[in-house]
């Protein structure tokens, strides 16, 4: 039916014109469409849709290769493994400096070291608070790897977005985590934020 | 004068063993020294049931519960509804100050912070210790 390839015409010019990422229903609607199309034998119109499946299938092809070169040839799982092994890294290292501080927080308590009780409780202290530093750094690293791990999987498919919208209904989605220093809200900010509610 | 109980049931929750030995020790040193510790929501949950605790100290980000969904669940319990609760974590957006704050939160520490900062926070729910 002429009306019918003139409609799947359009789809594709729609398509075409939206860019990438296609949305599945997208897809599924146009190969839906040509199906019936083809079905229905080859003409003219028959063949400006083979064009422009072809187009589609060029950006599909460019798209890929585009996400390909992001890489710069490093293998993603070989950039997650080597980021895991930091995060370990540092925890084990984080762990070391716990124990010194414990140690000194335990010389604290020996009479023998009494004069020195409160300079070693201190020293312990700023060892505590420059430790946090690990579970900051390990959120933003996991968050990297879980970035990383989802890019792979969407290019090895070819299927999905590569993003989505925080939607404030799901708790889910309020899971951030460490934000860049440059965005980052300070103690200051969230007491100002958390009085003004 | 001081009119808080360090004797009280601490519970510290974060699924980072680091940060609960780090906590738990700047907790010991300003004289909290009945600290438990749980590593998510679920087992925090389960200790709050057993036990009496005086305060929930909860990272936001755990799984399969986070803090935020202990602090609601522990909210929508006519037991708890009045336990100091105080969010310690690295989730600094508005938006989840907001939330936190909706869902019940006493106090909110963002990640890092330091000695003071958790005394001073601990002062603003409990009383000035």
């Amino acid at each position: 039916m002429p009306n019918n390839n003139a409609a799947l015409i359009a789809r594709l010019e729609e398509v075409t014109q939206a860019g990438l990422p296609v949305s599945n229903e997208a897809l599924g609607a146009v190969v839906h469409d040509i199906v019936e199309a083809l079905r229905r034998g080859t003409g003219p119109l028959e063949t400006r849709i083979y064009e422009q499946m072809q187009e589609i299938v060029g950006y599909v092809t460019g798209a890929r290769r585009d996400v390909s070169s992001l890489g710069g040839g490093l293998q993603i799982p070989d950039a997650t493994d080597e980021l895991t092994a930091v995060v370990a890294a540092t925890e084990e290292a984080t762990g070391k400096m716990l124990d010194v501080a414990e140690q000194l927080g335990e010389l604290a308590c020996d009479p023998a070291a009494a004069a020195f009780a409160d300079r070693l409780n201190d020293l312990a202290t700023n060892i505590y608070e420059a430790s946090n530093f690990q579970d900051v750094t390990g959120q933003r690293l996991s968050k990297v790897i879980k970035a990383l791990q989802a890019i792979e999987t969407k290019t090895s498919a070819m299927l999905g977005q590569l993003g989505k919208q925080a939607n404030v209904d799901d708790p889910a989605s309020l899971l951030n985590g460490p934000q860049l220093p440059h965005n980052a809200a300070n103690q200051d900010d969230i007491d100002a934020l958390f009085d003004s509610l | 004068m001081s009119t808080v109980n360090k004797n009280m049931n601490v519970l510290i929750v974060d699924d980072y063993q680091t940060m609960l030995r780090i906590i738990k020790n700047l907790l010991k040193q300003i004289g909290f020294n009945n600290v438990d510790e749980a590593k998510d929501g679920t087992e925090a949950w389960n200790k709050l049931k057993d036990k009496d605790y005086g305060i929930v100290i909860s990272d936001w980000n755990m799984e399969p519960m986070s803090g935020y969904d202990l602090l609601v669940k522990v909210r929508a319990d006519e037991r708890f509804k009045k336990l100091p609760f105080i969010l310690v974590t690295a989730e600094s957006k508005t938006e989840n100050v907001i939330a936190a704050k909706k869902a019940g939160v006493n106090n909110y520490i963002v990640k890092p912070f330091n000695a003071d900062t958790l005394k001073m926070k601990m002062s603003a729910v409990l009383g000035p210790f």
